[in-house]
């Protein structure tokens, strides 16, 4: 036994600050995407049957032929509409205009003619202005100071944007708005004084 | 099933003591921020992908911004730096209602130790690394570490007396600051 050892537990027993949730905001923001990349998973029903109170024998030997008897029956039920449902799709592809397999350039699908696509689709085709775009900015992140190449500091500051684009079909009074999530990165030189 | 980034629990488990690594590698308490965060951002984003990082490498990346940026900053007239001066280290820790004298005392002592010592003496106690991990962290050899870990421990033990008697009025209650 060390003579520090008393000391070493006094000092270990002293707990620094947690960092404050500002900051762990701070630098969650930081880290972007990189700090999504690594994620556990949390087991939800774990949890529920760690807090499910446990129930006396006399009680499970009663509900268990109930729970057994309500899944058989659940599971047929779902067995049944399984069945139902890929009898209806089949029925329905059937029922679906054979689609010539023909190039046009100015289709966006591969092998379906731009008209075929008007005649398929609920949308129409042609007919569209110009969208109309725009760029919303949503937040800026300080990610803090960084080296240059050039050995000057810089503030490294992050800003998210949102660019918008809304297309317009006055025939049909269609719209359509499509956002897009951007981010862009600055680099703010420091005064050296 | 809901999922959380990995990050966060490694950063709830460690957050804490690299700040207080970084308090004694900065000249304030923000500077101290912008290290760990600089600090760690840059390892996670090396080795964040398999899920666990020796803290070891963010003391290390701490270590080495500080220096650049001290570096970097040495013709500045650094105004704040007097804040880090005058904010006792007591600060940096959990204030505790039933902290005891001795443990005011103890923090004061650390206080005093000279920086090199006190480094060691943060990995080794609060920071939780072997000699080996502090050595490396430092650019110093595992001698030097033993020897500057135990060179505090001393003064610690030498000191913390005299710090609980300055405490201590002549009409024997506690002074109060």
């Amino acid at each position: 036994m060390s003579e520090f050892d008393d000391l070493e537990k006094e000092l270990s027993a002293l707990k620094p600050k947690n960092p404050s949730v500002h900051f762990v905001s701070r630098v969650e923001e930081a880290l972007g995407d990189a700090g999504t990349i690594a994620v556990r998973r949390l087991d939800e029903r774990e949890k529920r049957v760690e807090q499910i109170p446990r129930k006396s024998l006399f009680t499970s030997i009663f509900t268990l032929p109930v729970i057994l008897g309500s899944t058989v029956f659940a599971s047929l039920l779902f067995i049944a509409y399984i069945s139902f449902s890929v009898l209806s799709e089949q029925r329905e592809a059937n029922n679906l205009p054979n689609v010539a397999a023909q190039e046009d350039d100015d289709s966006p699908l591969h092998g379906v003619s731009l008209s075929e696509l008007e005649s398929l689709s609920a949308m129409p085709v042609r007919g569209w202005l110009d969208p109309i775009t725009n760029e919303r900015k949503l937040r800026r992140v300080d990610e803090g100071v960084v080296d240059q190449p050039n050995g000057v500091p810089a503030r490294k500051v992050r800003i998210h944007f949102m660019d918008e684009t809304l297309w317009r079909h006055p025939a049909s009074d269609m719209r359509v708005l499509s956002n897009t999530p951007r981010q862009e990165t600055y680099l703010i030189d420091l005064e050296l004084y | 099933m809901i999922s959380e980034p990995i990050w966060k629990a490694w950063f709830a488990k460690h957050g804490a003591k690299l700040l207080l690594f970084a308090r004694q590698q900065a000249r304030n308490s923000y500077e101290a921020e912008d290290l760990v965060q600089e600090a760690f951002v840059r390892i996670w984003r090396l080795y964040g992908h398999t899920g666990e990082v020796s803290s070891g490498l963010v003391y290390r990346a701490i270590r080495r911004i500080a220096i650049d940026w001290a570096r970097s900053l040495d013709r500045r007239k650094i105004r704040e730096q007097k804040v880090l001066l005058d904010t006792p280290m007591s600060s940096a820790f959990e204030t505790n209602l039933e902290k005891d004298e001795r443990q005011q005392a103890l923090l004061k002592s650390v206080e005093r130790l000279p920086k090199e010592q006190k480094e060691v003496l943060t990995l080794k106690i609060w920071g939780e690394l072997t000699f080996d991990e502090i050595a490396r962290t430092l650019d110093i050899s595992l001698n030097t570490v033993a020897s500057r870990y135990r060179y505090a421990l001393s003064k610690l033990k030498e000191w913390v007396p005299d710090e609980l008697e300055e405490n201590i009025s002549p009409t024997g209650g506690t002074s109060h600051e």
